[in-house]
């Protein structure tokens, strides 16, 4: 009998549920194989649409559907339940791992319970940390997109401002990065031009003042230290690609920016030189930066050993190398590759969980010693990967013993699409799409970093036509329905 | 599609200098919106993907 837990439901987690279903057999014909989702969400939200619901182009229920029924058709056991400890070596009544929750829906609100597990992923994603910047955030001063709500609420002030431009005032928008530290920049960059777009649609552009306030030290950076393109027989920077769409767009950039305070209608922000500003708007939506859930964890003897597992940023710690060295001295080979944890190799932390070893783009300080550096991108494409590689590597221990090697999938081997929608419509909409390959860079194998092949970029409506296709595959394959499996992660 | 939304002047932010980024030809503004090239382009791009998925650790 094998007990494997998933902590999570967003892209990483349910994918490695709805593998470890399929692989393991259904729960008449599993033996006694049990998969067990925590969750503290009853509903899974596809994120990457939450752009659309931000400008009013698609409602929540476009985005989010509830988990339980998926669950109950593939035999997955659910606990809509958040995690707060980790056992992994159990405690005086079993030595097996245990993992501590605390209900927060299920009628048991409040409630706890300890799960205990053969196999543990963790798939907890980040917590949003709005509190790292003072007024940032939905109970602060700006909006995000961050959940499908955030979104809705922000789409709702977003239809003001339009009401506000039509009667002729004058506007002023601020979309961006709410910290130095902010990963995420493509989905500030997606919907900065989404916002133009919903604009000009409503033939009020003119009257508006558009900022993009980001971290990234140039355009293009998007994270991952931006990209070298082939183009026409010659190498472009996908910073000069970037730069050329605000400029036509008219979307003004202020690059290099840590927001210190947000205030009524009022953002503070330092740039690289040192410098202060302030700037007035009516309208703000703001990413937080991200930080893990804050899980603890505690030994045999119910000793904390939260810090052997965990990060400082409270991502847990996999088969990384985590040795500090400057940016010049960062390695492909430093990424993980198996997502085991350390001396624990039956856990495994996936998707925005795991911690990094460092950042992809070059860390940068202000004059003042402020960092703004963008943290590394590790949603979407990765995460399912990721969530697939782990499935595999339980499913193969299950069936031929512990002893069977982990399947691995480090960023740095590994492709990655970027769909950034500028404009949602079957036939005026656009979006820059960008392939990628490696996420990370490895100028071991790649004189630019990646490959000149596979990494590339467009703009244009076609663009717009993957980006919806996306939408409604990922909805099809995270429901589970016929050939899901079949839709690459 | 060029509108470019100064700053307003009494509040001056430290806005990058865009203007040695190129601007798209009216050509190319026109294949970027034309439904037979994109869905060219759709088709290339798709393939792209599977063409990265079946190459890297996916």
């Amino acid at each position: 009998m094998t007990d494997i837990v998933v902590l999570g439901a967003g892209i990483s987690g349910h994918t490695a549920a709805l593998h470890l279903a399929r692989l393991l057999g259904r729960r008449s014909t599993r033996g006694q194989h049990t998969v067990t989702v925590v969750s503290p969400n009853s509903h899974w939200n596809w994120i990457p649409s939450n752009i659309w619901v931000g400008v009013g182009k698609m409602g929540r229920d476009d985005v989010v559907f509830p988990l339980e029924p998926v669950y109950e058709r593939k035999g997955i056991d659910f606990r809509q339940a958040k995690a707060v400890a980790l056992r992994p070596e159990g405690d005086g009544e079993d030595h097996r791992g245990a993992v501590d929750i605390v209900y927060t829906g299920q009628g048991r609100v409040g409630q706890e319970e300890r799960l205990r597990y053969d196999y543990l992923v963790n798939a907890t994603g980040p917590r949003l940390r709005f509190e790292a910047t003072e007024g940032l955030g939905p109970d602060g001063h700006s909006l995000s997109v961050c959940t499908a709500d955030h979104a809705v609420e922000a789409a709702r002030e977003l239809d003001e401002v339009v009401q506000r431009l039509r009667a002729g005032q004058e506007q002023t928008l601020v979309v961006g990065m709410g910290h130095g530290t902010c990963t995420c920049e493509g989905a500030a960059f997606e919907y900065v031009f989404n916002v133009d777009h919903v604009l000009r649609d409503a033939g009020v552009r003119d009257l508006a003042t558009l900022y993009y306030l980001t971290n990234e030290a140039s355009l293009g950076d998007f994270g991952v230290d931006g990209m070298t393109f082939e183009d026409q027989g010659f190498q472009t920077s996908s910073e000069l690609w970037t730069a050329s769409l605000f400029r036509e767009r008219g979307v003004l950039p202020i690059l290099g920016a840590h927001v210190e305070r947000v205030e009524e209608g009022v953002v503070h922000y330092e740039t690289l030189d040192g410098s202060h500003h302030s700037l007035d708007f009516d309208f703000a939506m703001l990413l937080p930066p991200f930080g893990g859930v804050g899980l603890a964890a505690y030994d045999g003897q119910g000793g904390d050993i939260t810090d052997e597992l965990f990060a400082p940023s409270g991502f847990m710690r996999v088969d990384a190398d985590y040795t500090a060295k400057p940016y010049e001295d960062w390695r492909a080979a430093d990424w993980p590759e198996t997502y085991q944890v350390p001396v624990w190799d039956n856990i495994f932390a996936v998707g925005i969980a795991f911690a990094p070893p460092h950042p992809i783009s070059r860390p940068r300080k202000s004059s003042s010693g402020t960092v703004i550096a963008p943290s590394p991108p590790r949603t979407g494409m990765p995460s399912g990967v990721m969530g697939k590689t782990v499935a595999l590597t339980i499913v193969d221990r299950i069936r031929s013993g512990p002893s069977a090697q982990p399947h691995r999938a480090s960023m740095a081997n590994m492709g990655a699409a970027c769909v950034a929608s500028a404009g949602a419509g079957l036939r005026t909409g656009s979006a820059a799409a960008m392939t990628m390959m490696p996420v990370v860079p490895d100028y071991s194998r790649y004189p630019t970093g990646r490959s000149l092949r596979d990494t590339r970029g467009e703009i244009g409506l076609g663009g717009h036509w993957v980006k919806l296709m996306l939408h409604y595959l990922f909805i099809h394959k995270a429901k589970g329905r016929p050939g899901w499996f079949l839709i690459p992660e | 599609m060029t509108n470019p939304s100064p700053p307003a002047p009494d509040n001056p932010q430290p806005v990058a200098d865009l203007t040695g980024a190129p601007l798209p030809t009216e050509g190319t503004l026109r294949r970027r919106r034309s439904v037979p090239f994109q869905l060219t382009r759709f088709a290339v791009f798709n393939a792209r993907i599977m063409r990265m998925v079946l190459k890297g650790s996916h």
